[in-house]
């Protein structure tokens, strides 16, 4: 695999030479196979440099949880960071045929900084709560201020994951991606799953104000931030990133904050919380109800494909196992749902 | 709850992945043994889950009938082991259940019930967006029904209380 990998940056990049080392998996995720290394990369006019990089390639097709492309990704992570500012991973190599990895593949840089955000929460790094919170905010208004033109000019993040979407007005987006998610449901619900329904019949019937379609990150939850001396260090995990409504990645952060109590909205003073600096910075008016409208619609996005991958399991489409075992998460993720949907408490008595 | 897959099902897919992906990595004979013990007791649960509540409720039935039999051909037997018999058949607990529907019979039951369920939530839905009063209510009821579902999913069928694993 290191060879493999050698040979493609030693490719792509023109090198004289590339020594991979040090190559090991990094357990980050469920839809990509992911692993850190080192190069030297020796260039042609002899300079030697030294490259942190991260691979993440396709799984086997028929177990893949998320159809996403590395080819767009790799495009993206072209252009991300210097058409946003915001400190995206750059691209290194594209192995889009799986020609050297075997699979799809894309090796982009590792950045600096802490994953693990626990430490901002009573832990060590308390003291800069407040600032990588802020900073986050900010990062999202330059992101979600971009020109579309330049994260985009062929089109490909308008529709990536092929679901029909429509990006021709904000109300045809948002019911396009409603109607995506009841047709789904009819076509993978392998088992009767009324709380999903329900929620999708729901958001339908409560569309938000609208607001300007721009670009998404798409799986913004605080797993995906770096952060050192109370800045963000990087903004990583690109591959649900598509032109919808900017708010859905506010509605990523809120679900999973809910979920882990790493609280990063509430640790935001400015302009009176990170809701109103956000709306300030960039704009987009929001409110409990959008949070609550684009929380769900997150969560269903991103619920789908799991959804899918688990029927081609049950019927016999390949025999991964841990396309069982997601039903655990799955049952899980119901609850949720039924919060945000007002669910009342219940006994067997009753 | 879930249904799909049936816990006969989730078994067989445990004992493919064991036999498939766990056991040809073993080096040990005592694993190999072990493995192979696991398989057994994984095929026993297999076999056994869809039928032993329809059988235990259908035997305590028969096993009852036939006491009751013995009891009355015994009436004029007063032996201490007929009288031990008959005390027996006063102590059986107080209950005679209803017959319990194959498994497979009431699996597909539920599975077909909780499809039409589900997409009459979209009816319920849209109704209320055409402005009828009473489905705003009966929505509310089918979530109080929903809510207890889920419920005993999470109480049933959830375990992963140590946490996602391989996710980081």
């Amino acid at each position: 695999m290191e060879e493999a990998i050698g040979a493609l940056l030693k490719e792509q990049l023109g090198a004289k030479d590339v020594r991979v080392y040090g190559l090991r998996p990094i357990f980050g995720g469920y839809s990509r196979e992911t692993f850190a290394f080192d190069a030297d990369v020796t260039h042609a006019d002899g300079r030697v440099e030294a490259m942190p990089l991260i691979l993440r390639r396709d799984p086997v097709p028929a177990s893949s949880i998320l159809p996403t492309d590395r080819g767009i990704e790799y495009r993206l992570l072209l252009r991300v960071a210097g058409a946003t500012g915001v400190p995206a991973p750059r691209a290194i190599a594209l192995d889009e045929t799986g020609a050297h990895v075997e699979r799809a593949a894309l090796v982009i840089e590792r950045l600096p900084g802490k994953s693990d955000l626990s430490a901002l929460f009573g832990g060590p790094d308390a003291d800069q709560l407040e600032s990588v919170a802020t900073d986050l905010c900010e990062q999202f208004a330059k992101l979600h201020l971009a020109s579309m033109a330049k994260l985009d000019p062929d089109g490909e993040l308008r529709d990536p994951l092929k679901k029909g979407v429509d990006t021709s007005s904000w109300e045809a987006y948002v019911r396009s991606q409603i109607a995506y998610l009841k047709r789904s449901y009819v076509k993978t619900a392998f088992d009767a799953m009324p709380v999903f329904y329900d929620a999708y019949c729901s958001l339908e019937r409560n569309l938000p104000t609208p607001a300007p379609l721009n670009f998404v990150h798409g799986d913004a939850q605080p797993s995906n931030y770096l952060y050192a001396d109370g800045k963000i260090t990087g903004v990583i995990d690109w591959e649900l990133s598509h032109i919808g409504d900017p708010r859905e990645d506010l509605g990523a952060l809120y679900h999973v904050q809910s979920l882990n109590g790493w609280d990063l909205m509430g640790a935001v003073k400015k302009e009176g919380g990170f809701l109103g600096y956000y709306s300030k910075l960039t704009g987009i008016p929001v409110s409990q109800a959008d949070l609550d409208f684009f929380r769900l619609l997150w969560l269903s996005g991103v619920q789908t494909p799991p959804l899918e991958a688990v029927k081609r399991r049950l019927d016999g489409e390949h025999d991964e196992f841990l396309h069982l075992y997601i039903i655990q998460p799955i049952i899980a993720g119901m609850a949720p749902f039924a919060a945000q949907l007002g669910y009342p408490t219940v006994s067997e008595d009753a | 709850m879930y249904t799909n897959p049936t816990s006969a099902q989730s078994v067989r897919y445990v004992r493919d992945a064991l036999k498939k992906t766990i056991a040809p990595e073993l080096q040990s004979d005592q694993a190999k043994v072990l493995i192979a013990m696991i398989d057994t007791t994984l095929a026993s649960v297999e076999k056994r889950v869809e039928v032993e509540q329809q059988y235990m409720a259908e035997e305590c039935g028969r096993m009852r009938d036939l006491l009751e039999a013995a009891s009355g051909r015994l009436a004029g037997n007063g032996s201490a082991s007929a009288e031990e018999l008959r005390a027996n058949l006063a102590a059986l607990p107080p209950v005679r259940f209803a017959p319990i529907p194959a498994f497979t019979e009431l699996n597909a039951a539920y599975a077909e019930t909780s499809r039409l369920f589900t997409a009459s939530l979209g009816s319920l839905h849209a109704l209320a967006a055409e402005g009828e009063e009473a489905a705003p209510a009966l929505i509310g009821d089918a979530r109080a029904y929903i809510a207890l579902r889920l419920q005993r999913d999470m109480s049933y069928v959830y375990a992963m209380e140590g946490g996602l694993i391989g996710k980081g």
